[in-house]
């Protein structure tokens, strides 16, 4: 069966994970991150670029979705699946979600910022707090006084 | 041991999240990430975010993003006051408020509430509304689905009564951090000059714009780059004049309105048209000197077409005419109303353009429109066909019988000799159903055929061509009608081997 190629050979760019696992990846695909595109600027651009705040399976897991985003601009189907994957996440593996949102905040990638936010938020809507900290294992620190006045100080946003 | 690595890791991390199973990860992340999640949601759930924790106690008066356009109508003034008043940050990213009161102090206030924190982007809507009406179906202008509102009860149509509409202050037209500003159904009341030094995005919506109030405003807007105007002077003729040197897109888009368009725009790089194309006439599009893209996404016109209208319809094969464009979209309704020029041999002015963009359902009145295209795009190059289903036009009358054709035959008796075309792409092949559509085997099996018989039809007549890429749609509700894998193959078998005009041609099939 024929298929499409990827025949538009790019340049590869080598990235290097903070449990030293290297990743070689299409500077298409790598110039999505705002820092790699610094780090490029600033002439590191034949050697090894070394993240060390990314670890390997998070950093899979980033370039997976930039993939996916870059292929789903024009598909509307792909951009209702890539948002529906949020849930899935958060419900079974938050802390993977956290560590994927602050990695794309550090190599700081705008669209997946956007996206993983998307993620949090369409999850969050319309939950009530209580099943909220329940799924997401936060902890109510509160004091019955403190809920209370919170309460009584945010009660007119619920009237 | 079969993969004993993958378990041994997979196990590790199963256990590490166990022992943190009580742990909350997402308190950690500091508050910049936790304010741009916040800034996705409705207004109600940012606020009831600090019912969460300590941690979320306070970060909702922080939240970069106000938007109180899903509000419980009543309430809104009242909410966005209070709202307001606990709101801490010192920036404002993006302010948004639908709200039908005029109580002039209070959205002053609100407004000089947003400047004082340099707000980048604004969205005023004062359109009036009833309390059903005020979830946010409308909000960002792109996202409605036009077709609901038919009956056009509450929408947009304000026709008479501009003078008790809010009046923006003065002082509103002076600011260094605006970027992006939508104002819907307000008074534009400018000042003798406007300042909008960063302005680059302006979106007017239902708003009356006489006189010089174009040359006003968008000459204080020295970075303005995208215009938008939806419905505005929707019963008086709408004389668009902006003669900045930046400005590179121009959309229209309307819905019930009459009047005439003219447009005056000598740096305009891409206009778009969409929902309705009611104004009486539209050739001032020839006086776009720069323009090298046109979009004509007009599938809210009317369905019904009637036997006196049928005369009207070689403006729309004349308008393309006037477009020197390299680069021209059109829906399917347009094709449909170039199909009505076709059948009866009307031959309008040749188009320019190298690249045509297409969004079809190749349904009957839409071949012959086809066939005009490609005949008289004569350097035509990369045609790009967005397969969806599309609404067919209603003739009513003996039109449709006196000018009726074969529909199964129609691309085999059809010849056009496609000279220049290289390169084909079709997206969403066998796909683009709407969501309310109750599909059946047979209908899938009869639209595949009939993209098939387009397919070959190009194949057939492309000299020169290099590559069709295919991209067929994988909808899950077809998977549930048929054989997935074995419509797959005899398709791909089918377009593979297809006679080819062109040695070079390639056909690329992906999933």
């Amino acid at each position: 069966m024929a298929s499409t190629s990827n025949s538009t050979s790019s340049k590869i760019i080598t990235l290097r994970s903070s449990d030293g696992e290297v990743f070689e990846v299409e500077e298409s695909v790598a110039l999505e991150s705002n820092l790699i595109r610094r780090m490029m600027e600033d002439d590191c651009a034949n050697n090894i670029i070394p993240l060390p705040n990314v670890t390997a399976p998070i950093f899979y897991l980033v370039i997976e979705h930039c993939k996916k985003h870059a292929e789903m601009k024009d598909n509307k189907e792909k951009k209702k699946e890539l948002r529906s994957q949020g849930e899935e996440l958060l419900k079974s593996d938050p802390h993977t979600y956290s560590n994927l949102m602050e990695a794309v905040n550090y190599l700081d990638i705008k669209s997946l910022m956007d996206l993983t936010a998307q993620w949090l938020a369409d999850f969050l809507k319309g939950k009530s707090p209580r099943l909220i900290r329940e799924l997401l294992k936060i902890k109510n620190d509160f004091t019955p006084e403190e809920e209370a006045e919170i309460l009584e100080r945010n009660r007119w946003a619920f009237d | 041991m079969e993969g004993s690595g993958f378990l041994k890791k997979h196990c590790l991390k199963d256990t590490s999240t166990n022992s943190f199973d009580s742990c909350d990860y997402l308190s950690v992340l500091p508050d910049p990430l936790l304010l741009h999640i916040l800034s996705f949601l409705p207004m109600k759930d940012v606020i009831k975010s600090s019912f969460l924790s300590r941690r979320w106690r306070s970060l909702w008066m922080y939240v970069p993003t106000i938007d109180f356009t899903s509000w419980w109508e009543p309430e809104v003034s009242k909410s966005v006051d209070r709202f307001l008043a606990y709101y801490k940050s010192k920036k404002i990213q993006k302010f948004c408020v639908s709200c039908s009161s005029k109580d002039v102090v209070t959205i002053d206030s609100w407004i000089h509430f947003t400047s004082r924190r340099d707000v980048e982007e604004l969205y005023l809507d004062f359109s009036p509304r009833n309390d059903k009406d005020s979830s946010n179906e409308e909000v960002y202008g792109n996202e409605y689905d036009g077709r609901s509102d038919e009956d056009g009860s509450n929408e947009e149509v304000y026709g008479n009564g501009y003078h008790g509409l809010y009046k923006l202050p003065f002082s509103f037209f002076r600011s260094a951090s605006l970027r992006v500003l939508t104002l819907k159904c307000c008074a534009l009341n400018l000042p003798s000059s406007v300042s909008f030094t960063l302005l680059k995005t302006l979106c007017l919506y239902a708003l009356e714009i006489t006189g010089n109030m174009f040359k006003i405003l968008t000459s204080g807007c020295p970075l303005l780059e995208d215009l938008t105007l939806r419905n505005c002077n929707s019963e008086t003729d709408l004389d668009i004049f902006v003669a900045n040197p930046h400005l590179k897109r121009l959309e229209i888009n309307e819905y019930k309105i009459s009047g005439r368009i003219e447009i005056y725009a000598p740096s305009l790089l891409m206009i778009e048209f969409t929902r309705r194309m009611e104004r009486n006439d539209y050739s001032s599009v020839k006086k776009l000197p720069l323009l090298v893209s046109a979009k004509f996404d007009c599938n809210e016109m009317d369905d019904d077409i009637w036997e006196d209208e049928i005369s009207t319809f070689s403006k729309w094969a004349e308008l393309l005419g006037y477009l020197h464009v390299k680069d021209l979209k059109l829906c399917s309704w347009f094709i449909q109303a170039l199909s009505i020029n076709e059948v009866q041999d009307f031959t309008g002015p040749p188009i320019v353009a190298t690249h045509l963009e297409l969004t079809t359902g190749l349904g009957k009145w839409e071949l012959p429109g086809l066939a005009y295209l490609l005949r008289n795009s004569s350097n035509l190059e990369t045609l790009t066909l967005n397969v969806e289903e599309s609404i067919q036009i209603d003739l009513q009358g003996t039109f449709g019988d006196d000018y009726d054709f074969d529909e199964q035959n129609y691309w085999k008796v059809e010849s056009i000799p496609l000279q220049h075309l290289k390169m084909i792409r079709v997206n969403n092949f066998m796909g683009g159903y709407s969501h309310f559509r109750i599909l059946s085997e047979e209908k899938i099996l009869s639209d595949a055929n009939k993209q098939l018989k387009f397919m070959k039809f190009l194949l057939r007549n492309s000299m020169i061509l290099e590559r069709m890429i295919i991209k067929i749609s994988r909808e899950t509700k077809i998977r549930e009608l048929v054989d997935e894998a074995a419509l797959l193959f005899k398709v791909t078998k089918k377009l593979l081997a297809f006679p080819r005009a062109s040695p070079i041609a390639k056909v690329l099939i992906s999933y």
